[in-house]
């Protein structure tokens, strides 16, 4: 049971605490309620190069780096395709820091030309490192365009194109801040060895005369009901073939979600899963394959991914997996099911371990609803029948709903 | 209006507020205890979570084995049937019960690490048991590990990262030294079954092994141990022999690996250095992070915020258990893999010929001392810090010495450490992609 105290600043600022003694640092965690899915179209990529010209100073500030350095912190950021979250650890001692430099980062940017210019180009190297230069490294720049038709989960967090990026101009960066970047659209969760009244005291002297801003409004076109199966096919210079299906599925906060999260354990979570045992030991088609849901806010995916042994054909491999996916619902065991729900169990007790996890979390839930969530998720999984399982097997692995891509090696 | 200009105009902030440095690292430290058949358990009871984390250690790494692959495969068998359990009942038992199993080996040791949460411990040391005492290395689980890791390989051998990573230790340690060899595609071929039964029965057994237990420990958690890994029959009297490891450098500094099409190219640049035996290692620790050690170092602002050459370049100083080394890494544009190698060199030059500013070397001495905060905070991260210093033979007075040496360095001590230690003709240079 993770206990929490939450109020809410006057100009919006949501703020949770959470009480840990155990440690010697303080996690403090700022949840932006912007992602990649509140992107222009035409200009992707632009919620993750915001998240790189966060660090380039702020109003008053001009390094954001070195002052928590200063003080023995640390502080990173990612950006999603629902959120941007920024993060900070530092001794509990010196936790005033965090609050004088990300409030003035929620204040203005320092909106500099360098920063704006330098920060480009390393965008622009980070899309090469991970996305160009690796082998299978494009794969998720194909995946969301295959799956997504009208919903802004058609792109990469990394955007469509690199030259999105190499195109953004200052009045984009401007724009984009003050449509997303206020009080009234952020979250700040703040975990340690902290009282409740001093974070209050804190958030109100370095936070509470920051202006509402009006946001821009979210209003993403839904993404149509996929009506036949859609494939693609791509060659690359790659040692081994792979193969990618997804399928649409709820959004995180539909009620069969945690059901949804529990198939893909039942198929793919572990060496003692369906998937791994038949197809990668006891069949040995497949070098890796994996299965996910993508948990994202809006309705997702389910995903499989599977590299396969040299001298299996494409087509052996895609039906063997439809053959796993069609046996579930045939022939799942209650000792099986009580496994996931076990599994899920012990690695939140181990989630719970990390002060900043906590923080994070904390943060996510309040954005989803509510906070609390991070202690009431688990009797939703612990609900799930082997009913519940059957129905939304039936209704996800359907022909129609699946997108695959058939991604050959050139040798 | 709503803006509060009175609080506004009261609140400074281009100054940051008041900070404390860090006064003195408080660590937890391990107790040791012995089985009854001498094996040494060291245990860090700390953390409110129901959990624990029990490592088994053996001196069976690489620096053990007579042929590539040996030691690492003998150890990832380990999830694959013992004579009580099958692969999927081992994968199965531990999936069952939440509980989590991280085999691994490196250059020295190899270990077996469990996670469990301690209303099932019984039921999974009775698994690790079986593991550790009867593991089988069936030809057909073998057979498909091994075609298995063969392709992970050659995937990894597409990358100019893995290109550059490899052939940098090959060319600082020779491949005759297990700091420098490593696997051909041929190896994994060549590789049988008999070897690792035998690696298996040479090294892992209870007088090669220790144990480290961290989180919550329950009283009768000893006794379990005691139960499970404290009986004589798994000591065996041996002396332990080592490889023939031959430690020789490439004479020449400088290696080109071409690959058509790279929109990058990985860069490694180092040598040999100390480990943390060395009285040089802690101010050259200091030194590194200054150069390239965290988010704000020189290379990270003059290569990627200044530049904008990469996402991403670090040096670190690692210590192994014979030898330390000196590394710089990064991936960069293609087309500017000589000027990121200017750049380093300037960059060294700096170093020797110029006192590090005060201000920039608090900043840099401060961090490391968070750095030192976080990386013994929880259960988990103290039986790393246990383990940084045991496979040194050193005890905890060593932290003390680190913030105590972290503290006092001043800039002309770590500018005698850069002309003794940072010559530029006295580094290896690798290059993948395109240069």
């Amino acid at each position: 049971m993770i206990k929490f105290d939450k109020f809410v600043l006057k100009n919006g600022l949501r703020v949770i605490v959470h009480k840990d003694n155990t440690t010697p640092t303080v996690a403090f965690n700022l949840l932006y309620n912007v992602g990649a899915r509140d992107e222009n179209p035409k200009k992707t990529g632009f919620a993750h190069l915001f998240e790189h010209l966060m660090f380039g100073g702020s109003v008053n500030i001009p390094d954001f780096d070195k002052p928590i350095q200063m003080v023995g912190g640390e502080n990173n950021a990612f950006t999603n395709n629902d959120i941007t979250n920024y993060y900070i650890t530092l001794p509990k001692e010196n936790i005033e820091t965090a609050f004088w430099i990300e409030s003035d980062r929620m204040l203005s940017l320092a909106f500099s030309e360098k920063s704006l210019e330098v920060q480009r180009n390393v965008v622009v190297e980070e899309f090469k490192q991970r996305y160009l230069n690796q082998p299978y490294g494009d794969v998720w720049l194909l995946l969301h365009p295959l799956a997504y038709k009208m919903h802004p989960y058609n792109w990469a967090t990394i955007g469509k194109d690199i030259s999105h990026i190499q195109n953004a101009k200052m009045k984009d960066v401007k724009d984009f801040f003050y449509g997303h970047y206020a009080p009234n659209n952020a979250i700040l969760t703040v975990a340690g060895n902290v009282k409740t009244s001093e974070v209050k005291m804190l958030a109100e002297k370095w936070f509470g005369m920051i202006e509402p801003r009006k946001i821009t409004k979210r209003n993403l076109p839904k993404e149509p009901v996929q009506e036949k199966p859609q494939t693609k096919k791509v060659i690359r210079d790659v040692p081994y073939d792979a193969i990618y299906k997804l399928y649409h599925t709820c959004g995180r906060m539909h009620k069969d979600y945690h059901t949804t999260d529990l198939i893909s354990d039942l198929l793919a979570n572990g060496k003692s899963s369906r998937l791994y045992n038949s197809l990668v030991k006891d069949k040995a088609m497949f070098a890796e394959l994996d299965g996910f849901v993508m948990g994202t806010i809006d309705p997702g995916l389910f995903v499989i991914t599977g590299k396969l042994m040299k001298g299996v054909s494409m087509k052996d491999a895609d039906n063997a997996i439809l053959n796993e996916l069609a046996k579930l619902e045939k022939d799942i065991t209650e000792r099986e099911l009580e496994k996931v729900k076990n599994k899920y169990e012990a690695n939140i007790v181990l989630s719970e371990m990390s002060v900043l996890n906590k923080a994070m979390n904390l943060g996510y839930y309040e954005l989803l609803g509510d906070a609390g969530m991070i202690n009431s998720e688990i009797d939703k999984y612990r609900s799930v029948t082997i009913k519940d399982v059957i129905r939304l097997t039936k209704k996800i692995f359907v022909k129609n709903n699946c997108s695959t891509l058939f991604y050959h090696s050139n040798k | 209006m709503w803006f509060k200009k009175d609080i506004e105009m009261k609140l400074d902030r281009k100054n940051p507020p008041p900070y404390r440095q860090i006064e003195k690292i408080n660590i937890l430290q391990a107790k040791k205890e012995v089985l009854f058949n001498g094996i040494p358990v060291y245990t860090i009871h700390a953390g409110s979570q129901d959990i624990v984390k029990i490592d088994f250690l053996f001196h069976a790494g690489t620096w053990y084995q007579e042929k590539p692959l040996v030691a690492l495969f003998t150890n990832m068998m380990l999830h694959n049937g013992s004579k009580n359990y099958s692969a999927h009942q081992i994968a199965e038992t531990l999936d069952f019960y939440g509980a989590q199993m991280f085999v691994n080996a490196d250059k020295h040791r190899a270990f077996l690490s469990l996670i469990s949460l301690n209303r099932h411990l019984e039921k999974l040391l009775l698994l690790v048991e079986d593991i550790l005492k009867t593991s089988l290395f069936s030809e057909k689980e073998f057979d498909i590990l091994r075609n298995k890791e063969k392709q992970r390989f050659i995937i990894e051998q597409s990358k100019v990262s893995t290109l550059a990573r490899t052939k940098f230790n090959e060319v600082l340690f020779g491949t005759d030294h297990p700091y420098g060899r490593f696997a051909a595609e041929q190896d994994y071929n060549n590789l049988k079954t008999e070897q690792l039964k035998a690696f298996f029965q040479r090294l892992y057994n209870g007088s090669n092994c220790e144990i480290i237990i961290a989180g919550r420990i329950k009283t009768n958690t000893l006794s379990l141990l005691d139960k499970y890994f404290g009986q004589n029959d798994w000591v065996k009297k041996q002396k332990l022999i080592s490889a023939k490891n031959i430690l020789k450098s490439d004479s020449e500094k400088k290696h080109i690996i071409n690959k058509d099409g790279a929109v990058q190219s990985a860069l490694r640049m180092g040598k040999i250095m100390v480990n943390k035996l060395h009285p040089d290692y802690l101010g050259l620790q200091v030194l590194n992070t200054v150069l390239g050690g965290y988010f704000g170092s020189r290379l990270m602002s003059n290569i990627r915020e200044d530049k904008g050459y990469t996402y991403g370049i670090g040096s670190a100083l690692m210590s192994l258990e014979k030898v330390g080394f000196f590394v710089i890494m990064s991936e960069v544009k293609a087309e500017v893999s000589k000027d990121t190698i200017k750049e380093i060199f300037f960059e060294f030059d700096k170093l020797r010929n110029e006192l590090i500013p005060v201000e920039e070397l608090n900043l840099v001495k401060n961090f490391m001392l968070g750095e030192m905060l976080s990386s013994i905070d929880g259960s988990f991260a103290l039986a790393e810090a246990f383990k940084s210093i045991h496979f040194f033979g050193l005890g905890y007075d060593y932290f003390d010495t680190v913030v105590n040496e972290i503290k006092t360095i001043t800039p002309e001590k770590l500018n005698s450490l850069a002309n003794k230690y940072l010559q530029q003709d006295s580094m290896y240079q690798v290059v993948a992609g395109k240069y």
